[in-house]
C-alpha cells in the first residue's frame, strides 16, 4: 500500500515532466537497445557458429598436400599434389583410430544445366566422404563404391545447385554438364547452410572420385592419383591430436621424408578452428556489448543530472514532506525509486526498439539474429541497476535537505 | 501541571558565511495546551525562527526544549520527524500544497507518513476537510480552488493527525480580508475543540483575535500579554 503510493508518486512526478523525463531516459532508450541489438546479433552469429560445428561433423581432420617451395618462396597449399588415394587407403589401414580416410579432389567449375549455367565447386568423393561428414541425402540417393569403380557420369547436388540450376524442378534424372561430359543427378544433400568461413556447404556437385579425376587434377600430372585432401574421422575427439602425430608418421615414411625435412603435408583440425573462431568472436561480441554499455553508462549520467535538477526544482515539496512527518529515508526512497522507475520505462522502451531494430535491420543483411526472454529480463534489470546507481546521489541530495527551509524560503 | 511547550534559553544563531546573525536569543516561555497564541514582531525579530524551532523544523544553538516534560533536543532525527508527523500542524502562508496532488491526497500527506497503519485514511483525511467546511471539493487540485480554499486545505492537512499544536505563519499574509476572517474563524473553532494555536502575524486584527500576545524583538521576547478578550485557560508567564 505505501510502496504502491511512492510509485503512484514517482509516476505523477515523471508526467509532470513529460518531455524533460523522455529526453532524461533517451540515452538509456539508446544503451539498452544498442547492447540488445548486439547481443541478438552476436548470439545469432554464435548459434550459427555451432551449428556450423555441427554441420562440419564431428572428429574431423583435414589431411591437405603441403605448399611448394619455390627457391624459399613458399606457395599456396595444395600447389604440390603430394597426396594420393593409396595415402588414403594406407591411413585408414594402419593409424588404429582412423575410421574414415576419404580422398577429395575438387575444383570451381562453371556447370550447365540446359539453359542455366552456374560457377561452383565440384568435387570428387567416394562414398567415405558423406559418412565422414555426417551428411544425409534429402532426395534420390548417395553414389556407392561400384559406381566410383566404374567411372559412373552421375551426380550428387547440394540444395543451392538444384535452387539455381533447376529453379525449383525436380532435379533427380536431369543432365548437369561439366566441361564436356553430362552427369546425371541421382541426389540431393539436404540443406547445411553456411560453413565458419562463410562458404555455402548447399553450393557443390559431388561426382564420383574417379569422374572427377578427368578434370580436376589433369591426365596429365605426373601423379594421376593426386588428391586434393584426405578427410579424415577419427573414433573419438580425445584421439585426435595423436593421432595427428600417427598420420603424420604415415605419411612421412611413406613420402619418404627424413630427419628434419618439412613435412609435404598439414593436418588441420576442424573443429579446433571454428571453436577458435567462435572464441574470438565471443571476445568481439564482449568489447561492442561494453562499448553499448558505455552509452547506458551515460543514459544514467543523464537521468542523474535531471534527477537533481528534478531535487533543486523540489526543495519545497521536500520541506513539506519534511514539515509533515516524512523521514529522510522516506525522502530517499521516494527519489531513487523515481530515478530506478524512470530507468526502467526507459529499459523497457529501449527492449521495444531495440527488439524491433533487432527484428528489422539484420533480417534485412541476412544475418541471423537470436532473441530470448533472457535477454529482455536482463535489460530490464540492466536499466533498473543504472537508475539505483544513478539515482543514489540525488536521493540522498534530496534526504539531506533540512526541514527548515519551509519556513525560510517564505 | 507541564506545559505543552517549554522553552528554557532557547538561542539560535544563523550563519552566512563568517558573519553569524542572532535569530533568537535567551527566549524563555511556556506554552499551555488549549492556549491560542499570536507571535508578533517586525520582519526579522526571529518569529518564524521560533516557530520552527518549537515545531522540531530547526534545532536551537543551545538552550533546552520540553515537549509535554520531555526533551526534544536529546531527540533522534527519525524521532523528530515523528513528533512533526503527530504533534505538530503546520500552516503557511503561501499554503504550501503540492500542486500536482487533489485537496483530499494534501489532506492525506501526514497520514501517508504515520508510521502506525490506520484503517482508514481515506475517511479520516474527508473528516478533516469537512471540518473546515471543503468536503465537496475533495478531487479539486490546488490550482482550482481559491486562496482561502487553499489555506483551508492546508488547515485540514494540518489537523488531520489530531496534533498538540498548531503552528500557523502568517496563515492570512496571502489573503483578503473576508477570506481572513474565514480562516480565522476555523482557527478559533478548532481552539475550541482543544487545539493548542500558535500563530506568527503582522496583522494587529488577526493578534487580537488570540488571548495571548507575545512580542518580539531583535531575537528576544519583548512582551508577553494576555489580550482583554481572553476566555478561560491560564496563561503562564515569566514576564
Amino acid at each position: 500500500m505505501r510502496s504502491l503510493g511512492y510509485i503512484y508518486l514517482a509516476l505523477q512526478s515523471i508526467r509532470a515532466h513529460m518531455l524533460r523525463s523522455v529526453l532524461a531516459v533517451t540515452g538509456i532508450v539508446i544503451g539498452i537497445a544498442a547492447v540488445l541489438i548486439v547481443v541478438a546479433v552476436a548470439e545469432g552469429a554464435r548459434a550459427e557458429i555451432s551449428r556450423q560445428i555441427n554441420s562440419l561433423g564431428s572428429n574431423l581432420l583435414l589431411v591437405q598436400p603441403g605448399a611448394q617451395n619455390a627457391q624459399g618462396v613458399r606457395q599456396q597449399a595444395g600447389t604440390v599434389l603430394s597426396l594420393t588415394t593409396t595415402d588414403a587407403l594406407a591411413l585408414a589401414r594402419e593409424v588404429p583410430d582412423v575410421v574414415i580416410a576419404a580422398p577429395f579432389v575438387g575444383g570451381q567449375k562453371t556447370v550447365i544445366a540446359r539453359d542455366l549455367n552456374w560457377s561452383t565447386l565440384v568435387a570428387g568423393v567416394t562414398p567415405e566422404f558423406f559418412e565422414a561428414r555426417g551428411w544425409r541425402i534429402a532426395e534420390g540417393q548417395l553414389f556407392n563404391q561400384d559406381q566410383v569403380a566404374s567411372v559412373a557420369k552421375i551426380a550428387v547436388i547440394g540444395r543451392t545447385i538444384a535452387r539455381e540450376l533447376f529453379r525449383g524442378g525436380d532435379p533427380l534424372g536431369r543432365f548437369i554438364r561439366i566441361d564436356r561430359t553430362s552427369y546425371v543427378v541421382v541426389g540431393v544433400l539436404a540443406e547445411k547452410g553456411q560453413d565458419f568461413t562463410g562458404r555455402d556447404q548447399d553450393d557443390v556437385i559431388f561426382i564420383p572420385l574417379s569422374s572427377a579425376r578427368i578434370f580436376a587434377t589433369g591426365r596429365s600430372q605426373a601423379n594421376p592419383d593426386a588428391v586434393h585432401t584426405i578427410l579424415v574421422k577419427t573414433d573419438s575427439a580425445q584421439s585426435m591430436t595423436t593421432v595427428g602425430g600417427a598420420i603424420a608418421d604415415v605419411l612421412r615414411q611413406r613420402h619418404r621424408i627424413m630427419g628434419h625435412k618439412d613435412d609435404d603435408f598439414r593436418i588441420q583440425n576442424l573443429i579446433q578452428i571454428a571453436q577458435t573462431r567462435d572464441r574470438t568472436y565471443r571476445q568481439f561480441t564482449l568489447l561492442v556489448s561494453a562499448l553499448a554499455g558505455i552509452s547506458l553508462l551515460v543514459g544514467g549520467i543523464g537521468v542523474m543530472n535531471i534527477m537533481l535538477v528534478s531535487v533543486s526544482e523540489r526543495f519545497n515539496e521536500i520541506g513539506i514532506r519534511l514539515a509533515f512527518g516524512a523521514r529522510p529515508q522516506d525522502i530517499r526512497r521516494q527519489f531513487l525509486l523515481e530515478a530506478v522507475l524512470l530507468c526502467t520505462i526507459g529499459g523497457l522502451l529501449g527492449l521495444i526498439v531495440g527488439y524491433a531494430c533487432a527484428r528489422v535491420v539484420p533480417s534485412a543483411l541476412g544475418w541471423p539474429i537470436e532473441f530470448n526472454e533472457g535477454m529482455a529480463l536482463i535489460a530490464i534489470a540492466c536499466s533498473s541497476l543504472v537508475g539505483t546507481i544513478f539515482g543514489l546521489l540525488p536521493a540522498e541530495r534530496a534526504a539531506r535537505l533540512d526541514p527548515a527551509v519551509i519556513l525560510r524560503s517564505v | 501541571m507541564t506545559s505543552l511547550v517549554a522553552l528554557e534559553h532557547i538561542h539560535k544563531q544563523h550563519r552566512f558565511g563568517s558573519q553569524s546573525v542572532h535569530a533568537l536569543s535567551d527566549v524563555t516561555m511556556q506554552i499551555d495546551r488549549g492556549e491560542f497564541v499570536a507571535v508578533v514582531g517586525p520582519s526579522g525579530s526571529g518569529k518564524s525562527t521560533l516557530l520552527s524551532i518549537i515545531g522540531c523544523l530547526d534545532r536551537p544553538s543551545s538552550g533546552s526544549y520540553f515537549l509535554h516534560g520531555q526533551d526534544v533536543l536529546v531527540q533522534s532525527r527519525r524521532r523528530w520527524s515523528e513528533l512533526r508527523n503527530r504533534r505538530f500542524g503546520f500552516v503557511f502562508q503561501n499554503f504550501n500544497l503540492l500542486p500536482r496532488l487533489t485537496a483530499l491526497e494534501n489532506v492525506g500527506l501526514p497520514l501517508f507518513y504515520r508510521r502506525d497503519r490506520l484503517r482508514n485514511p481515506i475517511a479520516r483525511a474527508r473528516a478533516a476537510l469537512d471540518r473546515v467546511g471543503l468536503g465537496s471539493r475533495m478531487q479539486h487540485m490546488p490550482s482550482q480552488l481559491s486562496g482561502g480554499e487553499q489555506q483551508r486545505v492546508a488547515v485540514a492537512r494540518a489537523i488531520v493527525n489530531e496534533p498538540d499544536l498548531l503552528l500557523a505563519d502568517e496563515p492570512t499574509g496571502a489573503l483578503d480580508t473576508s477570506t481572513r476572517d474565514t480562516i480565522l474563524s476555523i482557527l478559533a473553532e478548532l481552539r475550541r475543540g482543544g487545539l493548542t494555536v500558535m500563530l506568527v502575524t503582522h496583522d494587529a486584527e488577526v493578534a487580537g483575535r488570540a488571548q495571548r500576545t507575545i512580542g518580539l524583538r531583535d531575537g528576544a521576547v519583548v512582551d508577553d500579554s494576555k489580550t482583554s478578550c481572553t476566555s478561560s485557560t491560564s496563561t503562564v508567564s515569566e514576564f
